[in-house]
């Protein structure tokens, strides 16, 4: 988790971003199957060159593939999707860009 | 730890990633024609609103042009698996000298992020990711040419 957010903070136009999904599951002691990856949300606007290297560093650095979906931040606020809907209500690690991070 | 992407030719033969192959001048060129003609296509495409086929053509034109200095080099992607990266990965590593056009390679490489995205979990193709890739294949294309010309030049022929 400390390389997916290090990796982020470094990385210029990210408003927010969490973990969710499987491994954020598994983390706050939820029960389930092994993930076999991480699925990580940003909100923000990135320069896209940058957060793919920044994706790219932190599977190799992890050995697991980091899926990345990259959203506006109105587009998390409204969340008229089903997918940011199903984010939003299960369990997810708040990513703080600045140090440590908040579990949910 | 080395990316993989910067792990030099002779290794990645060694590692198995890549097999050795007779270096054919007229399949490199027509391949770098076929990526010429893919960065047109995708202009083409990103023109009519079709972001998704414009991205995937010019991925494509991408890991052509790559694969043509790789065959340049008499190398070629081994395996079942991994073909992609294993092609971009022997580009990074024919250019290691030339930081400025591996770094393009590596921008290439990391194209995939977006092609998963789309092909597996239904993700759209913005814009910007077009644009992008549009970009980089031109950068790859005014790039990479006259490295594998030069070595083309180089090599024995039959």
């Amino acid at each position: 988790m400390l390389v997916i957010r290090d990796e982020l903070a470094a990385v210029a136009g990210i408003d927010k971003a969490l973990i969710f999904g499987s491994w954020a599951a598994r983390f706050l002691g939820h029960g389930g199957p092994q993930p076999r990856d991480v699925d990580v949300l940003v909100i923000g606007e990135p320069p896209g060159r940058d957060l793919r290297r920044a994706n790219a560093r932190m599977e190799d650095d992890l050995h697991i593939p980091v899926q990345i979906t990259t959203i506006g931040a109105a587009e998390w606020v409204a969340a008229d999707s089903e997918f940011l809907r199903d984010v939003q209500a299960k369990p997810s690690i708040t990513l703080d860009l600045t140090g440590s991070s908040d579990r949910q | 730890m080395t990316p993989a992407r910067h792990t030099p030719l002779s290794k990645l033969v060694i590692d198995g990633h890549l097999e050795l192959v007779p270096v054919d001048a007229a399949t490199c060129r027509e391949l770098v024609h076929q990526a010429r003609n893919h960065a047109l296509t995708a202009v083409a495409g990103r023109g009519i609103g079709d972001l998704e086929g414009a991205f995937q053509i010019a991925y494509d034109g991408c890991r052509k042009v790559c694969l043509a200095l790789a065959l340049a080099h008499g190398v070629r992607a081994k395996g079942d698996t991994g073909h992609h990266a294993a092609t971009f990965n022997a580009a990074a590593a024919a250019l290691a000298s030339n930081l400025a056009a591996r770094d393009l390679v590596d921008d290439a490489t990391d194209l995939r992020f977006i092609r998963a995205g789309s092909e597996y979990r239904a993700e759209k193709i913005t814009a910007a990711a077009v644009n992008d890739a549009i970009d980089i294949l031109n950068g790859l294309l005014a790039a990479l040419p006259p490295v594998m010309d030069a070595r083309l030049a180089s090599s024995p022929t039959p």
